[in-house]
Parts: C-alpha cells; structure tokens; sequence
C-alpha cells in the first residue's frame, strides 16, 4: 500500500494505492486521523487500489465521521468494479460520496 | 505450505497479523496453479482474511503462540476453504448481522468481516472441535471461471 497526498483547488487530495490489508490497515488508519484533523476538503483517489478488506474500510468510515463532525466533506473516486462490489456489499456506497473520476469529483461542490 | 496428493493444499500460520501476506501468497498459488478467475480469487483472499484476522484478534485468551490450519481444496465447479483453530469456540454465523442500511452515526467501525465472509462466500459452515473451531467455506465457480 503507498498513500501519497497532494492539493487539488481547495481540496486535499490522497491517492491509496496497492493492497489494504489488516496487515498496513493500521498505516492508513493513523494517516487519515491526522489528515482528518487538519483538511476537512478531502477527496481520496482509489483508482489504483487493488483490494481492501474490512479494517481498511473501518478506517475510511473513521475519516468520514471525523470530517462530517467538523461540516467538511470527503469524496472517494476511480473505485474498480471489484472495490465498488465490497463497498456496495458493506453498504458504503450509501455513507461516502463517490465519483468516477477525479474531474468529476472535484466539480461536486456541496 | 503443502501440496497434498489429492491436489488440495494447506499452510499452517502463526495467529499474528504479519502473516496475513503469507495468507494471500498461499490464496494466490493455489488459485493460479488451477487457472481460477481473479473475480473469484479476490473474493477468496478477502474472505479468508476476515475469518483469519478475527481469529487472531478475538480466538484466544492466552498469549501462548498458536497455529491456524488453512486447506484448499478445488473441484470442477467449487472451491472449498477450510480453516481451522484451537481457539475459544465461536460460531461466527450466530454473530449478529450488521446493518448496512444504518445511517453513519449508527455505524460501528468494525464488525463488517463476517458480513463480507458470509456475502461473499456460496456457503459458510461452522463445526464445533473438542479444542476449537472449524470454518469451511464453499465458493461455487460459474462456467467461465472454472479452470479449462
């Protein structure tokens, strides 16, 4: 897993990459809070993320609910058709914001 | 990791998180030695890692190292995992559901694996060991996911 993050407009922008497994879960996890502390315009690219398993996940909700405390907002976008089928199976795709693309997640303006 | 006579195979692990890799190695192998889809081996990997990961986390009392026993076996239309411990007993299929309507503030962070395991998985049994727990699970291959 790499997490890399960069400024886009007004928000910030984290590319997760690779594998999120119970074994780096903790790494995301740490990284989001401190993100979720600081930047409450957050969108997350996921469309080099190859698989995330539950604890990945729980960190993604972690962020969500830290962000919507402070009013701010998170989109996730570029989710592959295998992610997509966990987050509709988990029931994420009904808590987050999703876009196909990056062009069309930043134009969202809530 | 060991390939039996009968073509299944099986990888005993430590209960710790660091062999989650070694986990999805033993997955990967044996899926591609037998030509399975990578739709289905995803779905494997990550079912498998629920059911290990919970073990590790919740299965024992002690801080004694233990050893979960993974076996893979496929046939024609079907592959079979089967995952067994010496934990404390726990029926993962008595667990209570999750609600994944629940609005965010009612959503708990964690308790999800289960939920994936038994979505993603064809069938999931559960029998009671005198000294633990063995959990199988069944994921039935479609036409063009079976190997040649």
């Amino acid at each position: 897993m790499t997490i890399r993050e960069s400024k886009i407009d007004s928000f910030a922008l984290l590319e997760v990459s690779g594998r999120v497994d119970s074994e780096n879960a903790e790494t995301l996890k740490k990284s989001l809070v401190e993100l979720g502390k600081r930047e409450h315009r957050v969108l997350i690219d996921c469309s080099a993320m190859d698989y995330i398993s539950s604890t990945g996940l729980g960190a993604l909700l972690m962020l969500l609910k830290l962000i919507q405390q402070e009013g701010g907002m998170l989109r996730l976008f570029g989710l592959s058709p295998r992610i997509a089928e966990v987050f509709e199976i988990s029931g994420f795709n009904k808590l987050f914001a999703i876009s196909s693309s990056l062009d069309t997640a930043r134009r969202i303006d809530p | 990791m060991e390939m039996k006579a009968d073509g299944s195979m099986e990888v005993k692990l430590p209960n710790s998180l660091a062999a989650v890799a070694r986990l999805h190695a033993a997955v990967d192998d044996f899926c591609q030695l037998r030509a399975i889809h990578p739709d289905i081996v995803f779905k494997i990997d990550l079912a498998l890692e629920e059911v290990f990961t919970n073990i590790v986390r919740h299965g024992y009392e002690d801080s004694r190292p233990h050893e979960i026993a993974i076996r893979l076996q496929s046939g024609r239309d079907r592959v079979r995992i089967t995952i067994e411990d010496d934990g404390r007993h726990f029926n993962p299929l008595l667990a209570q559901a999750v609600d994944v309507n629940a609005a965010l503030s009612e959503r708990r962070i964690g308790g999800l694996g289960i939920h994936l395991v038994r979505r993603l998985m064809d069938q999931v049994r559960y029998q009671r060991r005198p000294n633990g727990n063995r959990l199988i699970l069944i994921k039935r291959l479609a036409r063009e996911e079976r190997q040649p």
